[in-house]
């Protein structure tokens, strides 16, 4: 017997951004796409537990999707990392400077991001849950919240934009190991 | 402190570049909130098979039938195939027996006569064929033993036709299940040597080998070249195989492929256009689609880059300012290739505008120290970059760096040097 908040009543509204907060934190692909099934199946098992009081159903189904990403962390620790896995979803080969080169960018920074960041990605970016529900889930006021996405956004936009600078003119970077394949390619 | 509020530039580059969400996933997920809750009834029916359960064994103990598959059904083998599956040892030839093998059946071995079963037990002490004609299934005796301690009692089942897989080159099947046909993971451990899966096709012509879980048949990543040594010298580990795939596959000649593995499910060599896992595990784009994750423009492989033409042609340009640097390289398969210029270690700019690739001439008005190029149409790519007035000196050397990181995310770097 479904209580009368049922949290499930509108799934199609809350897949999506389900599923954009799993690939935010773990990586788009069959994995996120497996938890996102696993953390609804879930939901659908406690709904008639769910209480309003505490949360709306996004951010309860969030909760429950972060419990099933910590029961496989051993799994998923094996990923490739994030910035190996670059989505590129261009429409043809010419398209080199526009959406393919954008998400180029976006993964590269995400993938310099802490833990800690790209839980907040996840949270503001991919679930768009507010700052309150953001402090919510990871146990802060919504005071400390507000403060903690300041100081990620601050850092993306930093990060976004370095990828574009021009190098100083006069500093030097020193040679990088590893680089010392053959002369020709 | 509302200051994190200002950040509708950045949910607008986040909505451009959000995850995809897999195709039909909201409306499988929404199907299944529709249906009533199952949670009491799958208790009931799991309270019944249980009861169910511990009658079976109480009527099975009483007749000895316990004790009989615990000594003989240990392996079953179905069909057809041309398939030598050898367990942790070289390629062995394939073998050809004209007799089919005595079944073990409680029910022939108690009352004579032989059920509809299309199924052949194996003694785990031979070398059996399941059938005669071309088709062929051999276990060794360390397969059989090795796989049955890590189930006992388990049935092999070894299907040359698994389902779904209509159209491969050459497909397999072997899975272990309990007697009611539930299938149990067999997954070897490091130490342990993997099975041998020798498929009688060959790669080229866009074939390649794969392996099926469940989830679509995902490219297996060909052996390094230690790992091949190993093989020759008999001392191939599972910890020797990708770490991702737990697979690696060979070819021992031109008309035979050998996948090496370390669980058991559905092994096969397709056509590319049939891949929907790459390597590392990452859904395919559709085949042919042209986008990035296309199974068909890929490599299972780190991409192979070469350099086009024997030189760097360096340049002024008409209309603009600075040098221009031409060249050109070859890469098999798609990636995301990042072009950087070094002088004496230092990235030097390269301006956007001017810049030209494949033809097309950039405009944006920026310098970039790392040019971002996705490579969706693998192949030639011949390139001219822009670099900004007096980064160019005569006579000094520099060189190109092209990074290039496939759909997998293996890098592989190339450089070519070149004279201002």
């Amino acid at each position: 017997m479904i209580g009368r908040h049922d949290p499930l009543a509108d799934p199609r509204a809350l897949i999506p951004k389900l599923y954009r907060y799993v690939a935010y934190v773990i990586g788009d692909g069959p994995d996120a796409e497996d938890v996102t099934s696993e953390a609804f199946e879930r939901a659908l098992r406690y709904r008639d537990s769910y209480d309003p009081k505490r949360g709306s159903p996004l951010t309860w189904l969030v909760g429950i999707a972060a419990r099933c990403i910590s029961d496989r962390g051993a799994v998923l620790a094996r990923a490739p990392v994030p910035t190996a896995e670059m989505e590129l979803h261009a429409g043809t080969a010419d398209d080199f400077t526009d959406e393919a080169t954008l998400r180029l960018r976006v993964a590269t920074v995400l993938g310099e991001l802490s833990e800690r960041d790209r839980e907040l990605v996840a949270l503001r970016y991919g679930a768009d849950l507010t700052a309150r529900e953001v402090g919510a889930h990871l146990g802060l006021t919504t005071n400390a919240a507000e403060v903690a996405l300041h100081r990620l956004n601050r850092r993306l936009r930093s990060e976004l934009a370095e990828l574009d600078r021009p190098p100083p003119s006069k500093a030097v970077e020193p040679e990088r190991k590893g680089l010392d394949a053959p002369a020709g390619i | 402190m509302n200051r994190w509020r200002k950040d509708s530039d950045l949910k607008r580059l986040f909505s451009k570049v959000e995850p995809q969400v897999p195709e039909g996933l909201v409306e499988r997920l929404t199907a299944r909130a529709a249906r009533p809750s199952t949670t009491r009834w799958a208790m009931r029916r799991v309270a019944l098979a249980g009861g169910l359960s511990v009658v079976l064994l109480t009527a099975l103990a009483a007749v000895g039938g316990i004790s009989y598959a615990g000594t003989l059904a240990k392996d079953i083998v179905t069909g057809q195939t041309v398939h030598r599956i050898v367990f942790g040892s070289r390629l062995s030839q394939k073998e050809q027996v004209s007799a089919l093998p005595q079944a073990h059946n409680a029910a022939l071995d108690q009352y004579g006569q032989s059920g509809n079963e299309t199924t052949q037990a194996v003694k785990p002490d031979q070398t059996q064929t399941v059938s005669a004609g071309t088709s062929s299934v051999a276990i060794t005796p360390d397969a059989a033993s090795a796989i049955v301690a890590a189930a006992p009692g388990a049935l092999i089942h070894v299907d040359p036709t698994p389902p779904n897989q209509a159209g491969n080159l050459a497909a397999v099947s072997i899975v272990v299940t309990n007697a009611q046909g539930t299938i149990i993971p067999i997954t070897l451990s490091g130490d342990q040597k993997p099975l041998a899966v020798t498929l009688a096709a060959s790669t080229g012509d866009g074939a390649i080998p794969c392996v099926d879980s469940g989830n679509g048949c995902a490219a297996a990543p060909e052996l390094t070249d230690a790992a091949k040594a190993k093989v020759a010298a008999g001392t191939l580990t599972c910890s020797d195989l990708d770490s991702t795939t737990r697979d690696g596959y060979y070819e021992p000649d031109a008309s035979h492929v050998v996948i090496f593995t370390c669980h058991l499910t559905v092994f096969a060599v397709v056509t590319k256009d049939k891949l929907s896992i790459s390597a590392s595990g990452r859904k395919f784009a559709p085949a042919g689609s042209g986008k990035f994750g296309d199974p068909t423009l890929y490599s299972p492989q780190p991409a192979q880059l070469k350099q086009v033409g024997s030189s760097v042609t360096v340049g002024s340009l008409k209309s603009l300012s600075g040098h221009s640097v031409s060249f050109g390289f070859f890469v098999n398969e798609q990636v995301a290739a990042y072009i950087t210029v070094f002088a004496k270690g230092k990235k030097l700019p390269i301006a956007l505008k001017g810049t030209m690739i494949r033809g097309t001439t950039l405009t944006n008005k920026v310098d970039v120290k790392a040019l971002h190029i996705p490579v969706l149409k693998p192949g030639t790519l011949k390139l001219r970059l822009r670099i900004p007035d007096g980064r160019l000196q005569p006579g000094e050397h520099y060189r190109i760096r092209i990074l290039a990181i496939d759909y997998d995310g293996n890098k592989t770097y190339g450089f070519i040097p070149f004279t201002g």
